[in-house]
């Protein structure tokens, strides 16, 4: 008899109490990852799973299927995996040893065409072997790491060959979903559509791999493992919320893609939405998936889509013209590669959103995402109402509100900007700041993301998966922009030099944007 | 003997004062207690290290040395890729357990809670740590550095068994997550799972006698096992579980578990190379795909950073602590 699939971890197990690796150990289970030759599984999820097996948080019964359009045998795949683990893990990571065997054996590929319904036939056989050999127990997770036309596809051959969930014992299955989630609104509800009929929402994680980075999980500690905050996390103590991913790079080699998608859709639309919905949620009455889902699905469905005739005055699009970043030359967003020489697409956007509920009416979350900034920073910003009299200082002292900022990359921590007497004898004030980094505070790197949320997913925990009905909401907060901006051409882009600020417009929108 | 506290203080504030009052963001003040100087030896470096990545204000409580035999430095962050942190070495030889509490009190950092590691030979019956464990938060004992490290053990075990407020841990039971976690992988399948109530025999392989008796006394505490004979437990529906333990391998390391129930044996064995990693293999009523685990982050540094960051008790530990006191006084006949 071959082992096969788990009863759930700690409870059922009793020798995984208290155990320090992690509190539940993943469900046996195959990880099937469409779009295995892709720069994104080299790069970032095989990284993920193989640093998970060092790790020890794999479960026992574990295959790895690789399926993909380039021509592959097992053994050359495998080849493959070693090289690119060799090149991205680090040195007392490197795939060597048994630990490597040991993975290598559970690799395998399909060199598959997405809408030939034999390969998924292969997918099918080749997973239950792996049941058998690997005591997979009949779980089978499926990564779409495809380019997003090809989702509707997959799915649709996963239904056609038999590889939906079935609702019986024999295992689960579940599916991962790479951004972006559509393209627009009606493609986003259009591919929720194909997943509908194959897929209970349960069963489908949305990635978004901001929501697996350190910092932006601690914004629910910060806010609700700590008393200090909450009683003035509102309209009444907060001037306004500042929600910042700025990038110094350009768009590299995925010029083809951005040149069809553009600031709005590639960060806004997704990883900054998310972080204003973690910012301005109440709080969940449990830490359990959809008590916090429920929570951040509330806020976003207070903010009001724009108006089309209100556009132009809550958003600011910019691209980027030739310049100079860290000390280079760089070219222009329309000398790059795989772009249009006359291209309209943003390659900054801003936009303010209100949330019309208690807590927050009346203050503006300004949000802004860029490619060849001045410097690659994601960050939030709390900005605190000004004093309500002024009697200490000197006249000539500038008197700052307060600023809580939650760092999230490159650095991760939390600052609080402050007023104290500069030392002497007159009463000057001046701005200082309590800053705690992860790095010291703990001593620890944070995991990478794409390590948590693969490992949750296997796991079947969704609470850092965006739910079908927030990416919905947050399409539809998007869209006026979006039209507006795609049925207008902008004549004066490029209107930033790479290396600077952004477009000078954003200061119109809102002139105390922090320096980036 | 007393302790020149204001002359250490003066030193620290002169040493902060070179590095231009860089911000103070101690996590921690680490207390270290020895009494042989090869034990020093040992600590130092391990104790460093965990300071060069959490910042932290380390007082190392030297018996080898003279009383106001001292030395203090102190270190922004980011100095050579180092952590900020203070470093205060006090000789303490002959001092009295209360100027080494009245000491630790007032060179302690103010807002960071005390670790202590107690790296002595002694633990219940001595005054010194009886004067110091109460400012602790976390105690950290490692009681298979002892040469019988079963007395430290039992040492440990008399001590938890009284009231205090402080998180009490072992660095020779932290070594061992690697193979609670293989083990515990063994029995995840829920096909499986019955096999664990169905134990029969135990054989451990070790190189100190701490980290076996842990094992033991962790399946002991989590399946309910009582002892009913000196190398013989009774499960919870009385069938007896014998158990062997065996020297072999490295010291401070466990070399092989092998668990037996009726009809399957469940076998861990250490496999050396690069990187190390265990060996699961499963033979009898179930079968199982041989698979290879890795060990990881069981350097001295690596615990001692797990073991500071234990601010309340860890139960499974203690209830494990407990049990394997409990298999000891039963091989002594003490109990």
């Amino acid at each position: 008899m071959i082992a096969n699939a788990p009863t759930n971890g700690a409870a059922a197990n009793p020798l995984r109490e208290g155990l320090a690796t992690v509190d539940r150990i993943a469900d046996p289970c195959s990880i099937v990852f469409f779009g295995a030759s892709g720069d994104l599984f080299k790069r970032m999820l095989l990284p993920a799973v193989y640093s998970m097996h060092l790790n020890g948080t794999l479960p026992t019964g574990f295959a790895l299927i690789g399926f993909s359009r380039s021509p592959y045998t097992d053994e050359s795949f495998r080849d493959y995996c070693r090289k690119q683990l060799d090149e991205t893990m680090p040195n007392d990571r490197k795939p060597e040893g048994n630990l490597w065997d040991d993975f290598a054996a559970r690799i395998s590929y399909i060199s598959a065409d997405f809408k030939d319904e034999t390969d998924f036939k292969l997918l099918k056989q080749r997973l239950a072997d792996n049941d058998k050999q690997f005591g997979t127990g009949g779980n089978h997770l499926f990564y779409l790491a495809t380019p997003p036309p090809v989702f509707p596809e997959v799915v649709r051959q996963l239904k056609a060959s038999g590889l939906d969930p079935k609702d019986d014992d024999a295992g689960w299955t579940r599916i991962v979903v790479e951004k972006p989630f559509g393209t627009d609104l009606a493609s986003a509800r259009a591919l929720q559509h194909e997943m509908d009929r194959v897929f209970v929402e349960s069963a489908i994680y949305r990635i978004d791999h901001y929501l697996g980075k350190e910092p932006v999980q601690d914004i629910i500690a910060l806010r609700f493992a700590n008393t200090i905050f909450e009683p003035i996390w509102n309209r009444n103590y907060i001037a306004d919320v500042q929600i910042t991913a700025a990038e110094s790079i350009g768009v590299e080699l995925r010029g083809g893609y951005y040149d069809n998608a553009g600031a709005l859709r590639d960060m806004i639309q997704n990883h900054v939405i998310n972080l204003l919905a973690l910012v301005a949620m109440e709080p969940p009455i449990s830490s359990h998936a959809d008590d916090i889902r429920n929570e951040k699905y509330k806020v976003l469905s207070a903010i009001t889509p724009p108006a089309y005739e209100d556009v132009t005055s809550m958003s600011v699009r910019g691209q980027y013209g030739p310049g100079t970043v860290d000390g280079q030359s760089v070219a222009g967003y329309r000398q790059e590669k795989d772009v249009k020489s006359d291209s309209n697409t943003e390659t900054y956007a801003a936009v303010r959103f209100f949330v019309d509920n208690w807590r927050w009416a009346g203050v503006p979350f300004y949000l802004r995402s860029g490619k060849r900034l001045a410097r690659k920073v994601s960050e939030i910003v709390v900005t605190f109402r000004p004093i309500p009299h002024r009697f200490y200082g000197d006249s000539t002292d500038d008197i700052e509100p307060n600023l809580l900022v939650i760092k999230i990359q490159p650095d991760e921590g939390i600052a609080m900007r402050f007023e104290a007497k500069v030392p002497g004898p007159k009463d000057h004030v001046r701005s200082v700041y309590m800053d705690f980094n992860y790095g010291s505070g703990f001593g620890v790197v944070s995991p990478p993301a794409y390590e948590r949320l693969i490992g949750d997913a296997m796991r079947g925990d969704q609470t850092l998966f965006t739910r079908w009905d927030a990416v919905e909401r947050a399409w539809q907060l998007v869209t006026p922009v979006l039209d507006v901006w795609t049925n207008s051409k902008d004549f004066s882009f490029p209107n930033y030099a790479a290396g600077t600020q952004g477009p000078e417009a954003a200061l119109r929108l809102f002139p105390d944007w922090r320096r980036l | 003997m007393t302790i020149d506290v204001g002359s250490v203080l003066d030193e620290l504030s002169q040493r902060r004062q070179e590095r231009d009052n860089a911000p103070d963001v101690a996590m921690m003040t680490v207390v270290a207690f020895f009494e042989d100087e090869s034990i020093g030896r040992w600590l130092r470096p391990r104790i460093a290290a965990v300071a060069a990545k959490e910042p932290c204000r380390v007082i190392l409580l030297d018996a080898t040395r003279p009383a106001n035999a001292n030395s203090v430095s102190s270190t922004a962050s980011g100095t050579q890729g180092q952590a900020a942190g203070d470093w205060i070495e006090l000789g303490v030889a002959e001092c009295s357990p209360e100027s080494l509490a009245s000491a630790t009190s007032s060179l302690a950092h103010r807002t960071a809670p005390i670790a202590l590691i107690w790296a002595s030979f002694d633990m219940a019956g001595d005054e010194r740590f009886a004067a110091l464990a109460p400012q602790a938060r976390t105690i950290v004992y490692n009681s298979s550095a002892l040469e019988r490290d079963e007395n430290g053990l039992q040492a440990l075990c008399s001590f938890a068994q009284r009231e205090t407020g402080a998180a009490i841990i072992d660095l020779a039971y932290l070594r061992l997550a690697p193979w609670q976690d293989a083990v515990a992988l063994f029995f995840d399948a829920k096909n499986v799972i019955h096999e664990l109530f169905d134990l029969r025999r135990v054989r451990i392989v070790s190189g100190s006698q701490a980290e076996a008796y842990y094992l033991l006394g962790w399946l002991a505490s989590r399946l309910e096992w009582t002892g009913c004979g000196p190398r013989q437990f009774c499960n919870r529906f009385g069938t007896e579980v014998d158990f062997a333990i065996e020297t072999g391998g490295e010291r401070r390391r466990l070399q092989r578990v092998r668990l037996d129930s009726s009809q399957t044996s469940f076998d861990a064995e250490l496999q050396r190379g690069t990187p190390e990693s265990i060996e699961l293999s499963v033979s009898g009523a179930v079968e199982y795909p041989r698979r290879f685990r890795p060990v990881t982050n069981i350097g001295t540094p690596a615990l001692i950073e797990r073991a500071l960051d234990a601010a309340v008790q860890d139960r499974v530990f203690l209830e494990t602590l407990l049990a394997a006191g409990s298999i000891l006084s039963r091989e002594r006949g003490t109990e």
